[in-house]
């Protein structure tokens, strides 16, 4: 059970990040230093 | 100006958990809102920061860049810290484990934070340089997957919480704690925009009280599982990270519109 909540809660934070990874401006990485 | 504000989300907050879990009223509270205080202070750059950003009004690109430079810190920062204020961070072992060689553990959670977090961002920032026609096709259903996710783990976090009424009531302290924490971090964040203070002060307190409670809470699960009460704890933090900052940016985003409309 424990196992099962930790991998959804994993899943949950992977997807949440790929969302906001795909959101961000294209040219973002230019604008790191900033 | 972003590294800086990262920098600050990843290492001042969590010095300001240390002094205030060893502070006098550190002892005070329970373990679970000790340990739930410590992990929101170690965990920075919450996904959801941006676009609350975006809806109040300040710079999106800003909190973005934040956000990216953060999650990646954080995978030296966490371990970091856990080792060096184990009493604050570690409960004597406890993010490093009972058993385990300190180096060895500190490796295993930067490996976790890269796997959550660092990966899947570069991951769909690949994908909006190379493929923009679907990353754009992908972003809203995934960002909708994400947002049901999440909701749902609220809720199953909330529909067991059966002693929701009797846990509150018998941490006050803690919640006086927590409350002290994030008006500091909101503080942090604001000093740290410097002299871009009136632009994008509010923008850089949000990103920097905005703790990422997945992470928590996937720390919580799997290390701190003996702690009564700790998921809940670090849903209240959430909770009241919500309840302070956004009247705060409120407050402070009319200020600032009162003061472009005076010039």
């Amino acid at each position: 059970m424990n196992l099962a909540i930790r991998l959804f809660a994993a899943v949950t934070l992977f997807i949440t990040m790929l969302g906001l990874g795909l959101g961000l401006p294209r040219d973002s990485l230019q604008l790191w230093l900033r | 100006m972003a590294l800086r504000v990262a920098l600050g989300s990843c290492l001042l907050v969590p010095l300001l958990g240390v002094l205030l879990l060893h502070g006098p009223w550190g002892g005070a509270i329970s373990p679970a809102m000790r340990v739930a205080m410590a992990l929101m202070a170690l965990c920075p750059s919450a996904p959801l920061a941006m676009r609350t950003v975006r809806r109040q009004g300040g710079d999106h690109v800003l909190a973005a860049l934040v956000q990216k430079l953060a999650a990646t810190i954080a995978m030296a920062s966490i371990p970091l810290l856990a080792t060096f204020f184990p009493h604050a961070f570690d409960r004597g072992g406890w993010l490093a484990g009972q058993v385990s060689p300190t180096l060895h553990t500190g490796l295993e959670v930067a490996l976790q934070v890269a796997r959550v977090q660092v990966l899947p961002l570069l991951l769909g920032l690949a994908l909006r340089r190379r493929r923009p026609v679907l990353a754009d096709r992908l972003e809203k259903p995934l960002n909708q997957i994400a947002a049901l996710l999440l909701l749902l783990t609220l809720l199953i976090l909330v529909s067991a919480s059966h002693y929701l009424l009797g846990f509150l009531t018998s941490n006050l302290a803690g919640l006086l704690m927590m409350a002290v924490q994030v008006i500091g971090c909101l503080l942090i964040g604001r000093a740290l925009a410097g002299s871009h203070g009136a632009l994008h002060g509010s923008t850089t307190a949000l990103v920097t009280a905005m703790r990422n409670a997945g992470l928590a809470l996937l720390f919580a699960y799997q290390f701190g599982d003996d702690v009564y009460g700790l998921k809940l704890a670090i849903l209240l933090y959430v909770l009241l990270t919500t309840m302070i900052s956004t009247p705060v940016l409120r407050l402070s985003q009319r200020q600032q519109n009162d003061r472009t409309a005076g010039c």
